[in-house]
């Protein structure tokens, strides 16, 4: 998958490098004003690469060039949720790290605790990263990026409604205590899985898809 | 091992229906496709490279059948088709590298080699070059990681007369090897006629014949004749007629053609355009 890597890294130098100046710049914002939105920023506008350079091998027929060369449609499919995951990674690690330093000039006690906290909420956002882009990627790769761009956004729509009407000030409350406890480890299991099944639905769905 | 054999292919769409494709492409040789825009060239070429879904038959490449890890024949094949679609922003030295990276046996020298040759730009993105360079580069990387077998679709089709020359040896030098093969599609006739050992017609998703091209130039020939000459030839005989001011020119099998009667010496390209005539 080295060629494909490298593909891509040639387009996101070309196509993504003011995308990637304006995560920096919410990124350092976010810090400065420690505020949680422009972290989140950040991690959406990331999480839009690889349906960027999907977008960018339609339009340049690669998808079907791609086809020609010895690399298998799982490669093809797994190549993308790899970028996916190392650029959201990297950014979590980031605002992970920036969290860090802040909490611990902001106070003298408790640091781990409020940190903890602090991050719960960066996990939060991630995992709607992940979640979302996960569902994208499933749909671009069996759709197409035209078809697959407006499903995407119904399911968008419909999700920001649902998770509206289930998901209040008190969800946290509601939540069993093991659950609230290990906030971050449920997130983590849950995002492995549904990347599973979403990986796995775009493998199946490219395999069948004909050029 | 012949490098491609088809058996029984078919493959039908809404108004138009494949098959059943049959040829076979022994190691070592070219085969020319000749057919019509919309003939059904590129679909057999897809069919071969599974991008698209057969729906009978058997399709094997180098010995191997290609529903079975078709990734690893790869390596094996080079492949150019109609349009070649790499990343818009990619420069040459950029495409070396990203092929390193695909193809196991990938050199870097025969690369550089075929874009000196062909004087393809260097410093140019993709997207902003000419038609033929495109085809140019796409050629010089399809032959630059040591393939046994080429698939050429309409490749030679935008390329100027000496481009066109140029590759054409480059192709008849890489079949000197007697494991190499290539599978050449095109309705740039002349272009067939010069380079193929086999060539195949094939015409609204039907092959017409597949045969090698030098039985092809003794098998058939052209008469020209009259009205009352025509009567006494059988219809078996055949394969296209055509009526000028001049009289009848006809396209015959020289085998079933009464005693006495000469014909003139019939180019592939005739050929093709009668039979397709004769057809419809």
């Amino acid at each position: 998958m080295k060629g494909l890597f490298l593909k891509d890294w040639y387009l996101m130098k070309k196509y993504c490098r003011f995308l990637l100046l304006f995560v920096i710049c919410f990124l350092v914002a976010g810090f400065a004003k420690k505020d949680e939105f422009f972290l989140m920023y950040s991690m959406l506008m990331v999480s839009i690469i690889p349906v960027t350079l999907l977008a960018y091998d339609e339009k340049s027929k690669w998808n079907i060039y791609s086809q020609t060369m010895p690399y298998t449609r799982r490669q093809i499919v797994s190549e993308k949720y790899l970028i996916m995951l190392a650029l959201l990674g990297i950014v979590l690690v980031l605002i992970c790290i920036g969290q860090y330093f802040i909490t611990k000039t902001e106070l003298s006690s408790d640091i781990w605790y409020y940190y903890t906290l602090r991050i719960q909420t960066v996990v939060i956002i991630f995992s709607i990263c992940i979640i979302m882009s996960s569902i994208l990627l499933s749909v671009l790769f069996k759709f197409g990026i035209e078809t697959g761009r407006m499903i995407y956004y119904i399911v968008f729509i419909l999700t920001a409604i649902v998770a509206n009407s289930i998901v209040t000030p008190d969800t946290n409350e509601v939540l069993p205590e093991l659950i609230r406890k290990h906030m971050i480890l449920t997130v983590f299991v849950i995002d492995i899985l549904l990347i599973g099944i979403s990986w796995w639905i775009a493998v199946r769905s490219y395999e069948k898809r004909r050029f | 091992m012949n490098a491609l054999e088809i058996k029984d292919l078919t493959k039908s769409y809404k108004n138009f229906q494949l098959g059943p494709v049959n040829l076979t492409l022994p190691c070592g040789c070219i085969m020319g496709l000749i057919g019509e825009n919309g003939a059904g060239k590129s679909t057999t070429i897809k069919l071969i490279l599974d991008m698209i879904e057969k729906e009978t038959g058997s399709i094997t490449i180098l010995g191997k059948n290609n529903q079975k890890e078709l990734h690893i024949t790869k390596e094996d094949i080079g492949v150019v088709l109609n349009e070649p679609g790499y990343p818009e922003c990619i420069r040459t030295e950029q495409l070396g590298k990203i092929m390193k990276y695909t193809y196991k046996q990938w050199d870097d020298k025969v690369f550089l080699e075929l874009v000196k040759k062909l004087k393809i730009p260097a410093d140019t993105d993709f997207k902003d070059l000419s038609s033929g360079n495109k085809m140019k580069l796409g050629i010089a990387a399809a032959m630059s990681h040591h393939p046994k077998l080429l698939i050429l679709d309409e490749a030679t089709n935008g390329l100027d007369p000496i481009a066109r020359e140029d590759v054409l040896d480059m192709l008849y030098e890489f079949t000197r090897d007697e494991t190499h093969s290539i599978l050449l599609s095109s309705h740039i006739v002349s272009d067939l006629e010069k380079l193929c050992d086999y060539i195949t017609f094939i015409h609204n998703g039907k092959i017409l014949l597949c045969e090698e091209k030098d039985r092809l130039l003794e098998q058939y020939g052209i008469l020209r004749c009259g009205e009352e000459e025509l009567k006494r030839l059988s219809k078996k005989a055949i394969k296209g007629k055509k009526s000028t001011p001049y009289g009848i020119e006809v396209v015959v099998d020289k085998d079933k053609l009464p005693m006495g009667m000469e014909t003139g010496v019939i180019s592939i390209e005739d050929l093709f355009i009668f039979m397709i005539k004769e057809e419809m």
